[in-house]
């Protein structure tokens, strides 16, 4: 009786000694990596930079894992960066083998583009390949940034200045009852021309309300412009909605022959100038956005 | 065989034993009585280095206890078996592997000697068949029995025992007494006894010591002790209703 | 000898004097603890002996097979919580693919380690100090060394060996059930199959996590151990001190795992 239950004691405590050995034995091997049953092939690139790039990550081929980085070792000419491969790679001349995000917030993966289908392969292979700098995210897009704010300080923000200032005087007067509005409104054209005029002002700046000064920042350079902007919008909102409404002593304005005339230029002259900011509004939503992040 | 050499001893402010000298006989049975807390224990933990004196020398045979250490003090612990108050049975062992405990341990017996030897002790404290069972499934005054068979089962020199009979009802605490009487016979053995029974104590001492304030207030025959004039020794005399040695042994039988 | 008489000291009379006699006192326990380590350590070769084999196989099975049900549990459940609370963070930036990464090396590395410690503490070690305090109280251990059985090597050497073989091996089986527990929450709340977790989980563990949780491991056996058994074999005052030391094994322990812990974190990962 007590033999048995002693004989019992050490079989549970030697099967699952067994057991976990075992589990042991095979969790070490998974975890050093080593496939046991499948024919691994080591390749070997050297980088200028490795750009943060760990043993472990995943080695992709046209988006396809087909192995996990070894090893990296820092030498005179560069970082060696050792890979096993469980594919053969079959290279061409214009291969190209860059270490790449695998998001914004970090991650990296080494990815090899063999070259173009049609080229010649290469053959034999070096044995040591060629890896390649790739343009880093968050690089690109700082210089994104800093091309638009070049852009908008060279000629797009001077224009839309100069614009903004000759409409904000042609709206005061309108609003002090100079000028000849009456013919305004008897000129279909231009009249649509207002319209349009502001409406697309109106468009910009509810964006620019939503944007939450993002644009503003861009235009800190200039705070003289950005008033302006801001004073004519509403003084030339208030002249429209007065004439879509179609009331109000606008016939005492039907006087002056040249005020017409200056006005009906200018406002080609600010259509023109908002059309350039259309034009580049991707880039105006793109940066709103890139800054609303922060 | 045992002898006390000026020891005295005190835990905190506490003197247990004040300058104590005595000297226990080969084949004598010592018993040592006095109130609770009187440091009765004490004085026998003094002889298996349980405790050690503050100052004095407690000596075995030739050998220092209180001094000697390693395979020395081994070699002494060896001459002694000792019964504990709560005879200290292994619980997770049953009766046979707690006697057999010792002889396995520190001796290389064959197995079944180890157990003729287990089963001849339990014989001798009156305990046949109940090798199997464990310490918690039987009465106190087994469990004892068990403790005495073994202390004597590696065949000591010198048996203590630290209150056999207490927590046990009369009955079976005469058993016991009998029992460590027989054994001495049987055994040729040095006993060392200490109990707060005086029944027990005149019974089977051949020498009975009175400990009262850290020192031997008596230390006489049976005979001796119960005559002495010693007012503790008749309070206490007193107090367990013995006038006479012939009360004791009415109470034995004898 | 195991045995020690009480120390008995006078009242302390000012501050400093009780800080001083308590500072003396903590360093003579670590000694004694320490030296208790020592003297069942230089036993271990006796572990196959004769005298010893059964007690060690029978506290192996006590500390190994005994414990299998709570750290089952618990290894699950570490691993489940893990999964999920780090998954859902993950899950607002798309990354929860990452947890098998996560659940596998804090696992390895820590988790492991350190949950099978303190359930083996609060399990075996409580139990080690309980059952030793009692034998001291009963006099049973000064019953062990008047029977020149060295109470190191007749009971505390079974268990240093138990707990050293166990944890470990209790730790390599925490560590496979907390990534499989993590697996499943992957797959049932936060959509990742199985073989994606896997190959996440195995791709960035190195076997150094795996060892240097291991001997972590070993070292909380070896910390259970001692503090279970020092507190067991220095406790007086009958059942209060039995309790007091059983209490004070799990806090010592707890502590003990975790400062340990953190500083052969800081010498493997500097």
């Amino acid at each position: 009786m007590k033999f048995r239950k002693q004989l019992f004691i050490e079989t549970a405590v030697g099967l699952f000694s067994f057991a976990v050995i075992a589990a042991l034995v095979m969790l070490t091997v998974v975890l050093s990596q080593e496939t046991l049953f499948r024919k691994e092939r080591p390749v070997e690139i050297v980088f200028e930079d490795a750009m943060g790039l760990r043993v472990g990550d995943a080695v992709n081929v046209r988006g396809v894992n087909i192995g996990k980085v070894k090893d990296i070792v820092l030498k005179r000419d560069g970082v060696h960066v050792m890979a096993l491969l469980n594919n053969p790679l079959f290279l061409r001349d214009d291969y190209r083998i860059e270490v790449l995000s695998t998001s914004v917030l970090g991650g990296r993966y080494l990815s090899i583009h063999e070259g173009t289908p049609g080229k010649r392969p290469m053959r034999p292979q070096p044995p040591i390949l060629q890896g390649h700098a790739a343009p880093d995210l968050m690089d690109t897009a700082t210089r994104t940034i800093e091309d638009i704010r070049l852009a908008l300080n060279d000629g797009i923000l001077e224009d839309l200045k100069v614009t903004m200032a000759q409409v904000r005087k042609i709206a005061t007067n309108v609003g002090e009852g100079v000028g000849t509005l009456g013919k305004l409104i008897t000129d279909e054209a231009v009249y649509d021309d207002v319209q349009e005029i502001t409406a697309n002002l109106r468009g910009i700046s509810e964006k620019l309300g939503r944007g939450e000064g993002t644009l503003g920042q861009l235009l800190m350079g200039d705070d003289q412009a950005f008033q302006d902007l801001a004073a004519t919008l509403s003084a030339f909102r208030e002249v429209s909605e007065t004439i879509a409404r179609g009331e109000g002593t606008l016939g005492k304005l039907i006087t002056d022959e040249d005020v017409y005339d200056e006005l009906q230029g200018l406002l080609q002259e600010g259509r023109a100038a908002l059309d350039d900011i259309r034009e580049n509004s991707p880039i105006l939503t793109f940066t709103s956005v890139f800054f609303g992040v922060f | 065989m045992i002898r006390f050499e000026q020891v005295s001893k005190r835990f905190g402010a506490k003197v247990v034993l004040r300058e104590i000298d005595y000297e226990i006989h080969r084949g004598e049975t010592f018993v040592i009585v006095g109130t609770s807390g009187v440091g009765k224990s004490v004085s026998l933990r003094h002889m298996i280095r349980l405790l050690t004196p503050d100052s004095g020398r407690v000596w075995v045979g030739d050998d220092c206890v209180s001094e000697a250490s390693g395979k020395q003090l081994e070699r002494i612990l060896g001459r002694f078996g000792v019964l504990f108050q709560g005879a200290a049975l292994l619980q997770w062992l049953n009766v046979e592997d707690n006697v057999c405990l010792p002889l396995r341990q520190t001796m290389n017996l064959p197995d079944e000697e180890v157990r003729a030897r287990a089963t001849e002790k339990l014989a001798l404290v009156g305990l046949e068949g109940v090798g199997d069972k464990m310490p918690a499934d039987i009465s106190g005054g087994m469990r004892k029995r068990v403790g005495l068979a073994r202390a004597i089962v590696t065949q000591p020199e010198i048996i203590l025992y630290d209150e056999p009979t207490s927590g046990l009802d009369p009955v079976i605490s005469r058993q016991i007494d009998l029992l460590i009487d027989s054994l001495r016979k049987q055994l040729q053995v040095t006993s060392v006894v200490v109990t707060h029974d005086l029944y027990s104590a005149l019974s089977i001492g051949t020498r009975v010591a009175m400990l009262h304030d850290g020192q031997f207030a008596v230390c006489a025959s049976p005979e001796e002790f119960v005559a002495s004039e010693h007012p503790v020794v008749r309070d206490f005399l007193q107090a367990q209703g013995i006038a006479h040695l012939d009360d004791v042994r009415k109470a034995f039988g004898k | 000898m195991i045995t020690r008489e009480p120390q008995i000291f006078d009242e302390p009379t000012n501050v400093f004097q009780t800080a001083g006699r308590r500072l003396i006192l903590a360093c003579q326990g670590t000694g004694r603890a320490l030296m208790m380590l020592l003297g069942a350590a230089v036993q271990t070769p006796f572990m196959f002996s004769r005298k010893n084999r059964q007690d060690v196989s029978q506290q192996l099975y006590q500390v190994g097979i005994k414990s299998l049900g709570v750290v089952s549990v618990v290894a699950l459940f570490t691993g489940m919580i893990l999964a999920l609370q780090v998954g859902l963070e993950l899950r607002r930036y798309g990354q929860e693919t990452n947890i098998g990464m996560l659940v596998c090396i804090s696992m390895l590395r820590e988790m492991g380690p350190f949950m099978t410690g303190l359930v083996i503490a609060a399990s075996v070690g409580s139990a080690i100090a309980a059952q030793m305090g009692t034998m001291t109280v009963g006099e049973e251990i000064a019953a062990l060394d008047v029977m020149s059985i060295n109470p190191l090597r007749y009971l505390m050497m079974p268990r240093l060996v138990a707990l050293a073989i166990m944890m470990p091996l209790l730790t390599v089986y925490t560590n496979l059930l907390g990534i499989l527990g993590g697996a499943m929450v992957g797959a049932s709340q936060l959509g990742i199959s199985w073989e994606a977790y896997f190959d996440n989980a195995f791709r960035y563990a190195e076997n150094k996590d795996l060892y240097v949780g291991l001997f972590k491991a070993f070292l909380f056996g070896l910390i259970i151990v001692t503090v279970a058994c020092y507190q067991g074999f220095t406790a007086s005052e009958g059942a209060v001190g039995v309790g007091r030391a059983t209490r004070r094994t799990v806090i010592v322990s707890f502590l003990l795992i975790l400062i340990v812990g953190y500083f052969v974190t800081r010498l493997f990962y500097q």
